[in-house]
C-alpha cells in the first residue's frame, strides 16, 4: 500500500494521513503527529498555571474528538483541580475516553479517594461510578470509612458498588480470564427453582449491568488483593455497631474462603447482629461463593460458624444442586464428622418429596448424602423408598443395596410393587431382585415373566433363570418324572432361544457318550422334533451304538423327517441297528399310521409285507 | 680555584639568593595574569548574567505571556502570524491568550465571519492540522 512503512512488524502510515479514512483507521497516530500535540506537550509540562486552566477550558467547551488528548495532557500535569475536573465530567466521556482513563488509575486512585471524602454530589458519585467502572480495588478502605460516616448522603450507592467490587473479584479468582466473556454471555438464571436445579447452574450474573467492554482485563494480583480486602473487611465486621450493612459481611463471606482462620475468628469475635447476620446470609444467599463457602465448610475441622444449621436449612435449587454435583467419591475424616451433626435436611420432607427435579446423575450422591447424615430413619427409608420406586437405575441399585441392611420385609414390599409398575426399567429392576431378596414363590413369578410384552423384563426373567439351562437338565433329566421332563424342556426353550441350537451342537460333538446322551435328553425334553434333522445325521455315525440310538429316537420322529432314514438302516451292517429300525417303523406306524413318501420303495407293496419280510 | 668555578661562582651566588617581586613581575607576566583574570572576570559575569536570563526566562514561562510565547515558540510561528493571534487576543485578558490553542472554535469563529480568512485559515491548520481544515 502506498505511504506505509513498516516498522517493528506493524505497518504505519508515513506522511500526512491523507484521508478521512486513514485519519479514522489511525486516530492515536493521527494525534500523535498532528501539531495538536506540541500544543499539549507545552501544556502538559508548562510551570504555568494558567496552563491547566486552558486545558480545563478545552475539556469543556474543546472539540470532542480532541478530548482525548486534553485528559491524558491534563493526567500529565498531575494537577488535582485537573483530576477533579476530569471526575466531575466523567459521564460525559465516550468509551475511548473511558478507556484511556482506565489506563490511568494509578493516577486518579487518590483523586477518588479525596472526590468521595470532600467532594460535592457530582463528584462523588462520578468516582464512585469510576470506582465500580475500573474495578479499583485500592478503595475499600475508603468506602468502608464512608460507610462508617453517619448519614452519608450516598450510601446504597456505596453499599452497591462494594458489593458489585466483590463480585468481580470473585470472579477474577475463580475464573480469571474467561471470567469476562462468560458474563457478558451469561443471562441471569430462571427464577424457577425447578428450572435453576434441573439446569444445574452454579453461576449467576449478579452484576446490575455488564461490564464494558473496554473493561474487561485480566487481574495479576488478584489473590494479594482478595487477603487485604479481606482484612479491610474483618476490621469493618468487628466495627459492625458503626455501619450496620448487612452488605459488609456479605462481601466477606465472598471473599474469606473457607480455610481463613482470620474471617472466622473476626465473624466469632463480631458483635452478636454481626454474627445473626453472618448466619443468615450462610442460609439464605445464593451467591456461588457462599454456597460454595457453606459446602467446603463441611470439610473443615471447625466450620465457619453457621454452616452446619446452614446446611441443614437451606432448600434453594443452587445449594442443592452444587451440594449433589460436587458430592465426593469418599468422605474424608472432618466431613463424616460433620455430617453426622445434621439431624434434619429442610429440602427432605417424607410426606412430600419431590425429587422429580434432581437429575438422574444425581440419585446416586442423593443416597449417599442421605445416609451420611443422621436424618431420622423414617426420613431415610422414605428417600430410599421413592428412589427404589421412581428412581435412575443407579440410584435404584445403590438404594436397594442400602434397603436390606436396614429392614428386609420393607425391600421385598417395594419389589412387589414394582413388578407391577408401568415403567418397563422399574419392573425389570424388580424382577431381577426376585431371587436375590428371597421373594417368596420368586421362581414362579420369574417364569411368568418370560412371557412378558416388555423385553426389559423378559431379559431380567432370562438372566435371573440363567442358570437353568441346556447342561443343568442334561445332567437331571434321567431322575425327573416324564411329565415333568417334558416341562423342563418348554422351559429352558423359553429361558434360552438358543437352546436347540445347543442341543444340536451335542448330537454332534466328538464325544460318542454326550452324543447319545443328548439324544436321549431330547426324547425325554420333548425336542426331538425339532432337532430330526440332528438325529437323521446320527443316523450315519460310524458308530454303531449311536446309529441304533438314533434309530430308537427317530420313532417317536414324524415319518416324514425321519422315515428314509430308518429304511436306510434296515440295511445297516449291525444286526442290532437293524431290529431297532424295524421296531421304530413299526412304532412309527403305529403313531402315525402308514405314510407313503416315508416308504417310496415299497409303493408296490403294502407297508406290513415290508416289514414281514424285514422279520 | 678552577676560573670555570670562578666564572660561575656569582651566578651560583645570585641563584642562592631568591628573587625579588620587582624581578618576578616582567610586563609580560603581568599582562598575562591581566588577562587571565579579565577572562575569569568576564565569564563569572557572563556566567551570572546568563544565570540571571534563566531564572528571569524561568519565571517569564511561570506567566501567561510567557506561555503564549512558548506555544507560538513551540509551533514555529512566524511574526506576522503572531501578530494575528495578537489582534485575535487583544480584547481578551491575557489569562485567555492561550485559548486560542486549545479550541479551534476561535479561529473558526474568525474563519467563517470572513475576516481575514486565508491567514486565519491557514494558521488553524498549522496549529490544529487537518481537523481545522475539515
Amino acid at each position: 500500500m502506498p505511504g506505509m512503512t513498516v516498522l517493528l512488524g506493524l505497518t504505519l502510515p508515513t506522511g500526512k494521513l491523507e484521508s478521512p479514512w486513514e485519519r479514522a483507521r489511525y486516530p492515536s497516530y493521527a494525534l500523535m503527529h498532528s501539531p495538536f500535540k506540541k500544543t499539549l506537550d507545552v501544556l502538559a509540562t508548562s510551570p504555568c498555571p494558567a496552563a491547566g486552566e486552558t486545558l480545563l477550558h478545552g475539556l469543556s467547551a474543546g472539540d470532542p474528538s480532541l478530548r482525548d488528548g486534553i485528559v491524558a495532557a491534563l493526567l500529565r500535569r498531575r494537577s488535582a483541580r485537573g483530576i477533579q475536573e476530569i471526575i466531575r465530567r466523567f459521564e460525559s466521556f465516550g468509551s475511548d475516553t473511558r478507556a484511556a482513563l482506565e489506563r490511568q488509575l494509578p493516577a486518579l486512585s487518590n483523586a477518588f479517594r479525596q472526590c468521595l471524602i470532600h467532594g460535592d454530589e457530582v463528584l462523588r458519585r462520578n468516582a464512585l461510578e469510576m470506582i465500580r467502572a475500573f474495578e479499583d480495588y485500592s478503595q475499600w478502605g475508603t468506602l468502608v470509612t464512608l460507610l462508617e460516616s453517619p448519614g452519608h448522603p450516598q450510601r446504597d450507592r456505596v453499599l452497591l458498588v462494594m458489593r458489585e467490587l466483590a463480585d468481580r473479584l470473585y470472579e477474577h479468582l475463580k475464573f480469571g480470564r474467561e471470567v469476562q466473556a462468560e458474563a457478558a454471555g451469561e443471562k441471569r438464571a430462571a427464577d424457577n427453582q425447578d428450572e435453576r436445579l434441573a439446569a444445574g447452574r452454579e453461576t449467576e450474573a449478579f452484576r446490575q449491568d455488564p461490564i464494558p467492554a473496554a473493561s474487561r482485563k485480566f487481574l495479576r494480583d488478584a489473590e494479594r488483593i482478595r487477603i487485604q480486602t479481606v482484612s479491610i473487611l474483618e476490621q469493618a465486621c468487628r466495627n459492625f455497631t458503626r455501619h450496620e450493612s448487612p452488605e459488609v459481611v456479605e462481601c466477606l463471606l465472598i471473599l474469606a474462603d473457607s480455610e481463613n482462620t482470620h474471617a472466622q475468628r473476626a465473624l466469632r469475635e463480631a458483635p452478636e447482629p454481626c454474627r445473626k447476620l453472618a448466619a443468615e446470609i450462610l442460609r439464605n444467599s445464593t451467591h456461588p461463593a457462599i454456597v460454595s463457602l457453606v459446602y467446603d465448610g463441611m470439610a473443615l475441622n471447625y466450620p465457619f460458624p453457621g454452616t452446619v444449621a446452614a446446611f441443614e436449612l437451606r432448600t434453594d435449587a443452587e445449594f442443592i444442586s452444587h451440594l449433589l454435583r460436587h458430592w465426593p467419591r469418599k468422605l474424608s475424616l472432618f466431613q463424616h464428622k460433620n455430617l453426622k451433626q445434621v439431624q434434619k435436611l429442610a429440602w427432605i420432607n417424607p410426606e412430600d418429596l419431590q425429587f422429580e427435579i434432581i437429575p438422574a446423575a444425581l440419585h446416586r450422591p442423593l443416597i449417599s448424602l442421605v445416609l451420611a447424615t443422621s436424618l431420622p430413619e423414617d426420613h431415610k427409608l422414605a428417600v430410599l423408598e421413592w428412589m427404589v420406586k421412581h428412581g435412575s437405575p443407579e440410584g435404584r441399585h445403590a438404594a436397594s443395596d442400602v434397603l436390606v441392611d436396614l429392614e428386609d420385609n420393607k425391600v421385598q414390599e417395594v419389589v412387589l410393587e414394582g413388578l407391577d409398575s408401568d415403567d418397563a426399567d422399574v419392573q425389570a429392576w424388580a424382577t431381577s431382585q426376585l431371587r436375590t431378596r428371597d421373594v417368596p414363590q420368586a421362581f414362579a413369578l420369574l417364569i411368568q415373566r418370560l412371557d412378558s410384552p416388555m423385553l426389559e423384563v423378559q431379559e431380567a426373567a432370562r438372566r435371573e433363570l440363567g442358570d437353568f439351562d441346556l447342561q443343568r437338565a442334561l445332567l437331571i433329566y434321567d431322575h425327573l418324572d416324564p411329565h415333568v421332563c417334558q416341562c423342563v424342556g418348554k422351559l429352558i426353550c423359553k429361558i434360552d432361544p438358543q437352546t436347540i441350537s445347543k442341543l444340536r451342537q451335542e448330537l454332534t460333538t466328538t464325544i460318542r457318550r454326550r452324543r447319545i446322551r443328548g439324544a436321549r435328553a431330547a426324547r425325554a425334553l420333548g425336542l426331538h422334533e425339532e432337532i430330526a434333522d440332528a438325529l437323521v445325521l446320527m443316523t450315519q455315525d460310524v458308530d454303531a451304538l449311536v446309529r441304533r440310538t438314533a434309530a430308537e429316537i427317530l420313532a417317536d420322529v414324524s415319518p416324514a423327517a425321519s422315515g428314509r432314514s430308518l429304511c436306510a438302516l434296515l440295511e445297516d451292517a449291525s444286526p442290532r441297528v437293524r431290529e431297532a429300525a424295524r421296531m421304530s417303523l413299526q412304532r412309527q406306524q403305529q403313531l402315525f399310521g402308514f405314510h407313503r413318501e416315508a416308504h417310496p420303495e415299497s409303493l408296490s407293496l403294502t407297508a406290513p409285507s415290508v416289514l414281514s419280510d424285514a422279520e | 680555584m678552577n676560573p670555570t668555578l670562578l666564572a660561575c661562582r656569582d651566578l651560583l651566588i645570585l641563584a642562592s639568593r631568591p628573587p625579588t617581586v620587582t624581578q618576578m613581575l616582567t610586563p609580560t607576566r603581568v599582562a598575562y595574569i591581566a588577562g587571565g583574570l579579565t577572562a575569569l572576570l568576564l565569564a563569572w559575569l557572563g556566567y551570572s548574567l546568563l544565570e540571571k536570563y534563566r531564572r528571569w526566562e524561568q519565571e517569564r514561562l511561570k506567566t501567561t505571556e510567557g506561555l503564549f510565547d512558548q506555544l507560538c515558540h513551540a509551533h514555529e510561528l512566524s511574526r506576522a502570524e503572531k501578530k494575528v493571534l495578537a489582534e485575535l487576543n487583544a480584547p481578551l485578558p491575557v489569562e485567555q491568550w492561550p485559548l486560542v490553542f486549545i479550541d479551534p472554535q476561535i479561529l473558526l469563529a474568525q474563519v467563517r465571519a470572513g475576516n481575514q480568512v486565508g491567514e486565519h485559515a491557514e494558521l488553524g491548520e498549522k496549529l490544529f492540522g487537518q481537523r481545522f481544515a475539515e
